[in-house]
């Protein structure tokens, strides 16, 4: 259990709980100034004039900034010449149909960008006026659906019960669809404004106007305050700022002022003396530090928070540089089911020549991303590429080697020779008839005796053989082939009679 | 009373932060001056309970706090670092402390009535005035007649001038 007892040997006030009481006594002092200032009927009075005041001047600078809006759009447009003309004619609406031109303007220069045309966008917003009255949307909202009616987005039309589908929509044209509008809704907004909630309307835009003109009245009012002019409502600003400033700190002195009364009453002397002391050091330094150590000391937070956010950024950066790290080391181990890269160490596993292994090797580093191996077996191959082609000019160099086939020409010429002199018809007599007897004697076949030759379109020859009567070639057949075996069985039998299956003599 | 020192806490953060072995030097000459004071408070309490039936024992009775000798002079401290401030906004520098309950018991008991029952019964000198007066840290620090006080803010001073010094800048 800590205890209170302890012997202070040096300490320092650090006013917190001070300055608290003097806030206190302060907000504590506003607040019965104003219940006290609430309670005066006049004081109460100007109040209630100086918010209508602003109010007024507030509704005057909207105003005043939407017309000045409309008319840069209309200078943009090439359109300047129409502002006075659009003017009046918001104006004329304002008035005729009880809508506000604040709602107007905007309006009508929603209308006008779209088409760019100031006449459709006048005969737009009379359309708009109308279904605005009869559907209760306001003209703002039912000017934005038109506008994008007209350049083709009819889909937001179809939810004012204009009885026509989204495909009819889509179907018609924008001016067919704005006389459709026209022809259901058209005299709404006229009509509206004869009913009571549009005599409302009227009176409200009544009272509006007036107080846009009070507000610009009251605008100018405080700029001639200020000496008028350009500057004059800046002045007059100015003199208000620090009007206030004055003010509150006569409240906050008076506050404090009656704080330490306060305490001194009751005896709080050394409270007093605190209250007194936080008011009287208000916004003074009281650290006790010249101002370059507490530049210093600034400049180290900054440095210390600068230090923060590089470690942040290493930090970061390092997280970072591991992922890829990870995401590389992955993608290296997918490679490993490549299948180039599979045929290519495939192919450097087989017998390939140097070339041949270096090219292979640079085709996988340039498929794995070693770029410094790539560059390195590039260079090796560019040179090996310029070796081959140094060896390529020597060849070319080189003179041409002796034809063996040279001496195969006199060959041919000699055989042409021959062939020549055998189609010049310098050859050997030709047989053309059969002598008597077989075989060839001299250069003529020898016929048997009483066979025929005859030479027409073809070579028919008629043999006759005396080997006995021959009538059919068949005989002719049976008698060589038993005169040859009978020749085969000489040695053995004098007399086989073999085709009859018998021996004798 | 504590004597006002204006920007120690601010002094205190630069030392930290632009000349740590000056920060360390200073605190260790703050508890060498500090100390001698908390051993001889240390050395005023009473090595027993100075009432029979104040004594610690085997079991019980109720909250109110037995004296431990050991706890009680292990009570007795000092700090060199700033305490939060008060509710009237004075935010405690050097400070020489009697932390456990039996020892503060000891230390302020019969301070309003010096004569009455627990003064004679409980031994020991009340030294010192007012809120300052007892019987340990109060009679030591009574008893040193405001030489370390003066020690302290001599060692404060002196440390804010080599702090200056030392980062070139004079008031």
């Amino acid at each position: 259990m800590a205890t209170n007892v302890k012997v202070d040997i040096a300490a320092e006030f650090v006013g917190k709980k001070a300055f608290n009481d003097a806030v206190k006594s302060t907000i504590g002092l506003n607040s019965q100034v104003k219940t006290l200032a609430k309670s005066y009927v006049g004081l109460f009075t100007v109040q209630r004039l100086g918010r209508a005041g602003f109010n007024a001047a507030k509704a005057f600078a909207q105003d005043d900034k939407a017309a000045r809006v409309l008319t840069q759009s209309l200078d943009n447009l090439g359109l300047a010449f129409a502002d006075p003309s659009v003017k009046n004619f918001i104006a004329d609406l304002e008035k005729q149909f009880g809508v506000l031109d604040d709602q107007l303007r905007p309006a009508f220069q929603r209308l006008l960008t779209t088409t760019g045309s100031v006449t459709e966008a006048q005969s737009l917003l009379k359309t708009a006026l109308d279904l605005s009255a009869a559907s209760g949307a306001d003209v703002v909202s039912v000017a934005g659906d038109l506008s994008k009616g007209y350049v083709g987005q009819t889909r937001a039309l179809a939810k004012y019960g204009i009885g026509l589908t989204q495909a009819e929509l889509k179907a018609m044209s924008f001016e067919e669809v704005q006389t459709r509008i026209d022809d259901l809704f058209g005299g709404q907004a006229t009509v509206a404004v004869d009913t009571y909630a549009g005599a409302m309307q009227r009176l409200a835009v009544a009272s509006n106007n007036a107080k846009e003109i009070i507000g610009g009245g009251l605008l100018d009012a405080l700029a001639a305050l200020g000496g008028g002019g350009e500057g004059g409502l800046t002045n007059t600003l100015n003199l208000i700022e620090k009007t206030s400033t004055a003010l509150a700190t006569f409240v906050r002195k008076f506050g404090v002022g009656l704080g330490v009364t306060g305490k001194i009453l009751t005896g709080d002397f050394s409270g007093a003396q605190a209250l007194a002391t936080a008011e009287k050091n208000r916004g003074k330094d009281m650290s006790g530090l010249t101002p370059t150590i507490k530049a210093e000391l600034a400049k180290a937070a900054a440095e210390k928070a600068s230090a923060k956010n590089r470690a942040i950024l290493v930090k970061t950066t390092k997280e970072q540089t591991k992922a890829i790290k990870e995401q590389t080391a992955l993608t290296k181990a997918g490679t490993l089911f490549d299948i180039q890269q599979t045929q290519i160490i495939a192919a450097l596993k087989g017998e390939v020549s140097a070339e041949e292994r270096k090219r292979l090797e640079l085709q996988l580093a340039i498929l794995t991303g070693n770029t410094i191996e790539a560059s390195k077996l590039a260079g090796e191959i560019a040179k090996a590429q310029g070796l081959s082609q140094q060896l390529a000019a020597y060849l070319a160099s080189v003179p041409d080697a002796k034809n063996p086939f040279t001496a195969w020409k006199s060959y041919l010429d000699m055989i042409e020779s021959q062939v020549a002199r055998i189609a010049a018809g310098n050859v050997q007599t030709v047989p053309t008839s059969m002598a008597s007897g077989y075989g060839v004697t001299g250069t003529q076949y020898s016929l048997p005796q009483g066979s025929q030759f005859t030479s027409a379109a073809g070579v028919d020859v008629t043999v006759n053989v005396n080997a006995g009567s021959i009538i059919a070639q068949e005989s002719l057949n049976d008698v060589i082939r038993d005169s040859l075996l009978n020749d085969s069985l000489q040695a053995k039998f004098a007399a086989i009679f073999r085709q009859g299956g018998s021996f004798g003599a | 009373m504590p004597t006002e020192v204006k920007g120690a806490d601010k002094l205190r953060k630069a030392l930290k932060q632009y000349e740590p072995d000056l920060a360390k030097s200073t605190t260790k000459e703050l508890g060498n001056l500090l100390k001698p004071i908390a051993a001889k408070a240390r050395g005023y309490m009473p090595s027993e309970s100075p009432l029979s039936g104040w004594a610690a024992r085997s079991f019980n009775e109720g909250r109110f706090p037995t004296y431990n000798p050991t706890i009680a002079k292990r009570g007795i401290a000092y700090k060199t670092s700033p305490s939060r401030p008060n509710s009237r906004g004075w935010r405690s520098l050097v400070s020489i402390l009697n932390k456990s309950a039996a020892g503060a018991i000891y230390e302020t008991a019969g301070r309003k009535n010096p004569g009455g029952n627990f003064s004679p019964r409980l031994g020991g000198d009340l030294k010192g005035t007012g809120k300052m007066e007892g019987r340990g840290i109060f009679r030591a620090w009574n008893e040193d007649q405001g030489r370390t006080q003066g020690a302290v803010i001599k060692a404060l001073e002196g440390a804010a001038a080599k702090f200056n010094a030392k980062t070139g800048r004079y008031n």
